[in-house]
């Protein structure tokens, strides 16, 4: 493959990347989202 | 250029997958099973679609809080000792739930819920002055479920102006979920026929459904398939319910009493935790009241909600561990106040009171200060059943 | 509206960024378009509150006004130190009102608006260089520009007026509009993962380590916390400066690789750059200038040693007046000193500062000092 190719595809891999794990975590993140307070009421 | 052209390569190969992506979201939550409802989760509370999906033409709400995760372990727990009947409960709310977030979940189900039966879980707790916290509000706040509560016609205009209200004042330092908000109210109660916000409106509406499904779903599943948090068969109760069975309520003191060596009969655990601090603990609510609260406001409004909706309403007040409250200044004077306040509203609107406080001073009812302990539970289970299976009042 | 938070914003920013992209690549100059978009963004981020608005408004003119004035007299009356002193002082008094008012009895909250802490470093660096005599004219339109450039408002990059205007004169051709064009977009979104991400990862890290006492969850909580400020300000950086090329504006570099430097020396160059560049310039060299001038401290390195403390003094006050702020800045002043101290006395570095098992202990050393600094900077000891 030539140099010019690789470097194009690597760069599309790139933005792909960070566009998948920005979707991802806007999907997933209400699973993060709480806390797990420890209710210790007194 | 290069750099342009490899961004829309990439755009183009994201817009495909998420097309593949949308397509195959199914947003089925209905468990056949019936295991959504007893399923104890912060991520099903916040979720429209967890609830409304799972609610059928028997279906229960029970509104309550941090005492659903108590006692899972135990045949006392109301999903062990009900085991048939409370497959078609449907239990709302984890720790720092307060009645105004019961109200909004209430409501944006209420269609539904019509003609069918709602019992409140009050909280001793949850009348200090303040009332409900942003903080809590904002923890336990669902978009899914106000934006349904907002679109429910069947709602009267003044009691959503009233969530309204309180809704966007509580979310004032999340501004991203205050604008929110603030947009579904313009359009549901405002006159906002801007485009620009409808747009907006429904990109918000769609990608909440969306994250509160996959939220829902994956915690579902890493809870049931991983770490098996459903119900256990060994403690489902097989035999008739008989809340005054005498074996069974001195098995049930017994189980206690072996884990409880102080004055406040509590969970030897829970009180060591509450050992290290006893002197400064004492008389800590000294200066504090249920006398007056937002609290009481939004009880009224939740009331007239479920009424709006057709809903048969049991208000259940917990009981709490009498000796201790004693102890830390609220005393049972005070805490009287809370039962008569609580007894005037329910009689405003001909709703039906469980007032549990006598039980307060019972022994090994709570494992700590709140909570209630395997005797405590046997007392609620009581009201849940009865009041589900009686006819309508 | 937070700028460079959640999705309106970014629609918005698309949507407006259309005709700057349109106006480069026809090699049009995009200066009065970007101006417009600057103050709808800034009307937009500061809508909920006519207070701040108007504070901005007032803050501004003031500046101008000030700057205008000293502009005047020193062409009348030529180079005067204590002229100069003067109105370096009125182009910092807004923001030491805003920081100190509040302290003290009556806790008046005056100029508060997003911004103030790095609109100011702008107006007192005109006013230096109108000294210098590096600045001759200011107009209104670039003044304005410079000012409220929307992608800096909120936290920086730093900018400096003489730079920002040859940006706002230069021609770009379209190759290079189109070649930053694709940087841009390529910043913008890995900023957003940073930020929205990374950050939000460690911060919820951060949340379930906050309330422990414990000391091996407080190292963790160091680290923790180190990497969010890192990710939430880098990424933010990276979008404000693709959002600048956008408009043709080629703002400074605030970050670079700021983890891998092996002395605090280093570390300053490559954290929050734009910030430790002014302070260079504008407050170490010129104490250091002056104390050579007067001689005292006598020795070069004692001079360079107590602009540092001077220089990270201020620098920790700039970021608030709580203790832990103050604190920061004296660690980082301290330790500069002492760095310098040891890399132009000590034996045994100027023997090793070519070895790699050196290396590894320099970084190893500046990349916990650094930890710990931030660990104070949270106000978590303090």
């Amino acid at each position: 493959m030539k140099k010019e190719t690789k470097e194009f595809i690597i760069l599309v891999l790139k933005y792909f990347l960070i566009m998948m794990i920005l979707f991802i975590f806007a999907m997933y993140s209400g699973i993060i989202e709480t806390p797990k307070f420890t209710y210790a009421e007194f | 250029m290069k750099k342009i052209k490899a961004f829309i390569v990439a755009a183009l190969l994201f817009t495909v997958f998420l097309v593949i992506f949308e397509i195959s979201l199914s947003y089925k939550l209905y468990t056949d099973d019936k295991s959504m409802g007893m399923w104890n989760s912060a991520y099903k509370d916040r979720s429209y679609e967890a609830i409304s999906q799972n609610i059928g033409d028997d279906t229960m709400i029970i509104c309550g809080s941090s005492e659903f995760a108590h006692g899972r372990n135990s045949k006392y727990h109301p999903m062990n000792m009900c085991a048939k009947d409370s497959k078609n409960w449907m239990t709302i709310g984890s720790s720092y739930n307060q009645t105004l977030l019961h109200g909004i979940a209430v409501g944006s189900v209420g269609e539904q819920m019509n003609n069918k039966k709602v019992v409140m879980l009050l909280s001793p707790t949850w009348f200090y002055k303040k009332g409900i916290s942003p903080e809590h509000f904002e923890l336990r706040f669902s978009e899914t479920e106000y934006y349904h509560f907002m679109e429910n016609k069947t709602i009267p205009r003044d009691i959503k102006e009233y969530y309204a209200k309180r809704s966007e004042k509580l979310l004032s330092k999340n501004e991203g979920l205050q604008s929110k908000v603030e947009l579904c109210n313009s359009i549901n109660l405002g006159n906002n026929d801007s485009s620009i916000d409808e747009f907006r409106y429904n990109f918000y509406k769609g990608y909440a459904r969306q994250k509160d499904y996959i939220t829902v779903k994956t915690s579902y599943n890493l809870d049931h398939k991983l770490y098996g948090k459903g119900r256990k068969k060994k403690y489902a109760n097989k035999h008739k319910i008989d809340f005054k069975n005498e074996t069974m309520l001195k098995k049930a003191t017994k189980l206690s009493e072996k884990k409880s060596h102080n004055d406040f009969t509590m969970r030897d655990s829970n009180f060591s935790k509450l050992e290290l601090n006893i002197l400064g603990l004492k008389g800590s609510h000294n200066k504090d009241s249920w006398e007056q609260s937002k609290e009481y406001k939004d009880l009224e409004y939740f009331i007239r909600l479920c009424n709006s909706q057709n809903i048969e309403l049991d208000i259940v007040l917990l009981p709490v561990n009498g000796r201790w409250y004693d102890y830390t200044g609220m005393t049972k004077d005070k805490r009287t106040v809370l039962s008569e306040n609580v007894k005037k509203i329910a009689s405003k609107y001909n709703v039906k009171f469980d007032d549990l406080s006598k039980y307060s001073y019972d022994k090994y009812l709570t494992s700590d200060a709140v909570h209630p302990w395997n005797l405590g539970w046997v007392v609620i289970n009581e009201r849940l059943y009865n009041f589900y299976k009686g006819g309508k009042s | 509206m937070e700028l460079f938070t959640g999705y309106t914003f970014f629609s918005a920013l698309v949507l407006l960024s259309i005709p700057a992209i349109i106006l480069g690549i026809k090699e049009k100059n995009i200066k009065y378009y970007g101006f417009f978009v600057t103050l709808v963004f800034v009307f937009l981020a500061l809508m909920k509150s006519p207070k701040a608005i108007m504070y901005l408004v007032i803050f501004c003119l003031f500046e101008y006004f000030i700057i205008r004035e000293y502009l005047r007299i020193y062409k009348a009356k030529g180079r005067n130190a204590k002229t100069y002193y003067i109105f370096v002082f009125l182009s910092l008094l807004p923001l030491m009102l805003n920081k100190f008012l509040p302290v003290l009895p009556g806790h008046l909250k005056i100029f508060a608006f997003l911004g103030i802490s790095y609109m100011t470093f702008k107006g007192t660096q005109i006013i230096i260089e109108i000294y210098d005599g590096l600045i001759e004219d200011v107009k209104l339109f670039d003044f304005a520009y410079l000012f409220l450039f929307f992608p800096t408002i909120t936290s920086g990059p730093i900018d400096r007026s003489r730079r920002f205007e040859e940006d706002l004169k230069r021609r770009i051709s379209k190759e290079e509009y189109l070649d930053n064009l694709g940087t841009a977009i390529f910043r913008i979104l890995l900023g957003a993962m940073y930020k929205t991400v990374f950050a939000a990862l460690f911060y919820q890290a951060m949340l379930r380590l906050e309330r422990t006492s414990d000391i091996l969850e407080l190292i963790g909580y160091m680290y923790v916390y180190g990497f969010y400020m890192f990710f939430d300000f880098a990424g933010y950086s990276h979008m404000a400066v693709g959002a600048g090329m956008i408009f043709g504006i080629q703002l400074p570099e605030n970050f670079n690789k700021p983890f891998v430097s092996k002395d605090l020396k280093e570390f300053w160059d490559r954290w929050h750059i734009s910030l430790s560049h002014w302070f260079r310039d504008f407050i170490f060299t010129r104490i250091v200038m002056k104390m050579t001038e007067k001689k005292c401290p006598k020795k070069k390195l004692n001079r360079a040693s107590l602009a540092f403390l001077i220089n990270m003094s201020v620098m920790g006050i700039w970021h608030g007046t709580d203790l832990n702020y103050i604190v920061y800045g004296v660690y980082h002043g301290v330790l500069l000193a002492i760095t310098e101290i040891y890399e132009k006395k000590s034996k045994f570095h100027k023997k090793n500062k070519k070895k790699k098992w050196y290396h590894a202990i320099q970084w190893f050393v500046t990349f916990n000092v650094v930890m710990f600094g931030f660990l104070i900077f949270s106000g978590k000891l303090i």
